[in-house]
């Protein structure tokens, strides 16, 4: 099967003072395109550290990082922004939608920075079961359907890799269960995700579980 | 949706902020815009002052040049007096085209003001061709002149008759000077010889306007003047010259005032803006993280912060137009000497150019504040708990 992402001994490190701490060792994982993926293990274990890395949002310390067929380790900011508008869409715990923008917008954000001349937003949000919401302003909105319009921004660019960071963590059960409903939904149509949460349930969803501790991958 | 909706959309999200900032940059390019206008109008309204002497120099008894610049464009109290046997040489002198001596003093009248009396012959009539007077200039010794503004303020019309204080008799209004525009609308204008002997002055003459055959030979004439006992002469670009040093010190205080005031607004901007980068770290993390590159995000910042000036420009430009007559009348108690006229006068040019300097501020201030933004690490975003 044909591998997306492809980590080998990925490494983080950060000096406090005289140490040097790791906040990812030697991570070794190989996703396969298509694949769902949840990462769990407990606070400060290095969860948030490997998304970054996998989102190309920051550089490895040592190791190297292919993702697509590219290697990512030591590309410069200016190359990594163009890997992460082609290939990821981003989920965070805390939603970050601009108050001052409506779904709509919210949602059309990310062509801003990268037009590619197609703008899908309504079909997204039908997608997410918003295109009611359209032109509301996100202080309308009730925390899930949030999530959802920060969804449908991270798939407006049609990525080839969704990760979320704790998406469910500021909601309560009913709506992170329809965000994982609409996560299982992308997934069947084809969506690479990988996903970090606490909740082991919502975990067991997945195809496959990764665990931390430490800043590094227990191989099960 | 483009950059522009995004970062005005912002601009609204803290309203009173903006709304301080915006005045601060308001204000400055006011004074900016007021300062231009000023200077502007009055270097206007000083040439056209002394355009409307109708002289290319004068005669005057020696003394403080400062105060005789005052004198020959607004009149005053003149103690030292030349005569007409200086007219007369003067008159004869090579080049000399012509030479009229005038008389000028002032006094108050009941009403509390202080009116300056002019005393004029024909000849002094000559060095103002552009002069309408409606009837007739003067019939007989007792005859007046007035401007035809003040005439009708005072309620006199041609044929009404006029009294001054302190003088014996009545005198008949025979013209009315239309209005010039210039500072000949506040003088009363009087026959020569009357003039004299009101003031005791017999023979007397406050100032002798010379007009040349040839203008390069003005210094040749300004020699032969000087060359008469206790006689100074003052060429129109001495006039000039004195009305700009006294001038000059004012301008200074004005010009380091408008510097300081836009410097303080540039720094309002700057700090607006660079607190709103701070309290948005997370949000521009996303951005990044969505995919907006370093320069996506610093024309977001940048473009706030021009916004912000351009608006906060043009709002203090408006205000300072609605502000002329106010600003004006302000200066001309600040002024050690202010032509008649628009002290502020502004156009096109002064518009553009403080349009532009809104510009300017906004990208410079908003430099600083983008260029932070772009260097925020989009793992801001992610590592938030
Ligand atoms: N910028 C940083 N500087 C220093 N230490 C960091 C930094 N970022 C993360 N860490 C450390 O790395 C470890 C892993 O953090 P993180 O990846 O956020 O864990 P998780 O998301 O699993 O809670 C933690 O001990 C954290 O304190
Ligand atoms: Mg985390």
């Amino acid at each position: 099967m044909a591998y997306i992402i492809k980590a080998e001994n990925l490494s983080k490190s950060y000096k406090r003072g005289s140490e040097t701490v790791y906040a990812l060792q030697e991570a070794n994982l190989v996703i396969n395109a298509g694949e769902f993926i949840s990462i769990v293990g407990p606070s400060g274990s290095g969860k948030t550290t490997f998304m970054n890395m996998l989102g190309c949002l920051d550089t490895p310390s040592s190791g190297g990082y292919l993702l697509n067929g590219t290697q990512i380790a030591g590309l410069k900011e200016r190359d990594l922004v163009k890997v992460r508008q082609e290939n990821i869409g981003f989920v965070f715990q805390q939603f970050y939608l601009l108050p001052t923008l409506t779904v709509k917008e919210n949602v059309e954000l990310p062509l801003l920075f990268q037009n590619k001349g197609l703008n899908r937003s309504k079909e997204i949000l039908e997608t997410v079961g918003l295109s009611h919401r359209y032109t509301h302003l996100p202080k309308e909105l009730s925390g899930g359907e949030m999530q959802r319009v920060a969804i449908a921004r991270a798939l407006i660019n049609s990525p080839k890799i969704l990760l979320a960071d704790e998406p469910t963590g500021n909601l309560d059960t009913k709506n992170s269960e329809k965000v994982i409903t609409l996560f299982r939904e992308l997934h069947r149509l084809g969506l690479t995700i990988i996903m970090v949460t606490h909740n082991p349930e919502l975990a067991r969803i997945a195809d496959r579980i990764i665990t931390m501790t430490d800043g590094r991958i227990k191989t099960a | 949706m483009k950059f522009f909706s995004v970062a005005l959309k912002n601009l609204f999200r803290r309203r009173m902020r903006t709304g301080l900032t915006l005045m601060g940059i308001a204000i400055g390019i006011a004074m900016l815009f007021s300062f231009m206008s000023f200077n502007q109008g009055y270097q206007e309204s000083l040439r056209k002052d002394l355009r409307n002497m109708g002289a290319h120099m004068l005669a005057i008894a020696k003394g403080c040049p400062y105060e005789a610049t005052s004198m020959i464009l607004h009149g005053g109290e003149i103690k030292d007096y030349l005569t007409s046997e200086d007219v007369e040489r003067i008159r004869q002198m090579p080049n000399v085209a012509s030479a009229v001596g005038m008389f000028m003093n002032q006094k108050i009248f009941p009403h509390g003001k202080t009116l300056v009396v002019y005393g004029l012959d024909d000849a002094a009539f000559a060095l103002k061709p552009w002069w309408v007077v409606k009837g007739d200039k003067f019939l007989d010794e007792r005859s007046v002149v007035l401007p035809e503004e003040m005439a009708t303020e005072l309620g006199l019309s041609i044929g009404s008759t006029w009294s001054m204080p302190g003088v014996e008799g009545e005198f008949t209004v025979t013209g009315l000077l239309e209005k010039t525009g210039s500072q000949d609308d506040q003088f009363i204008y009087l026959p020569l010889v009357t003039a004299q002997q009101i003031f005791e002055a017999e023979g007397k003459v406050t100032s002798i306007a010379i007009t040349l055959e040839d203008i390069s030979k003005i210094q040749d004439v300004v020699k032969s003047v000087e060359s008469l006992p206790d006689v100074q002469a003052i060429t129109m670009s001495q006039v000039l010259g004195t009305a700009q040093t006294l001038m000059n010190s004012a301008q200074a205080m004005i010009t380091s005032i408008v510097a300081i005031a836009v410097l303080i607004s540039a720094l309002g901007v700057m700090n607006s803006i660079l607190m709103s980068v701070f309290e948005r770290t997370r949000e521009i993390g996303m951005m990044k993280a969505v995919g907006a590159s370093q320069g996506d995000v610093f024309a977001l910042v940048w473009i706030e912060s021009v916004l912000l000036t351009l608006t906060g420009g043009m709002l203090g430009i408006g205000a300072a137009i609605a502000a002329g007559k106010l600003i004006d009348g302000a200066l001309r108690g600040l002024l050690p000497f202010a032509p008649s006229g628009n002290l502020v006068a502004f156009d096109g040019q002064i518009v553009m150019v403080s349009l532009a300097a809104s510009l300017f501020l906004g990208i410079v201030s908003g430099a600083y504040p983008a260029f932070r933004a772009s260097q925020l690490s989009p793992m801001e975003a992610i590592r938030s708990e």
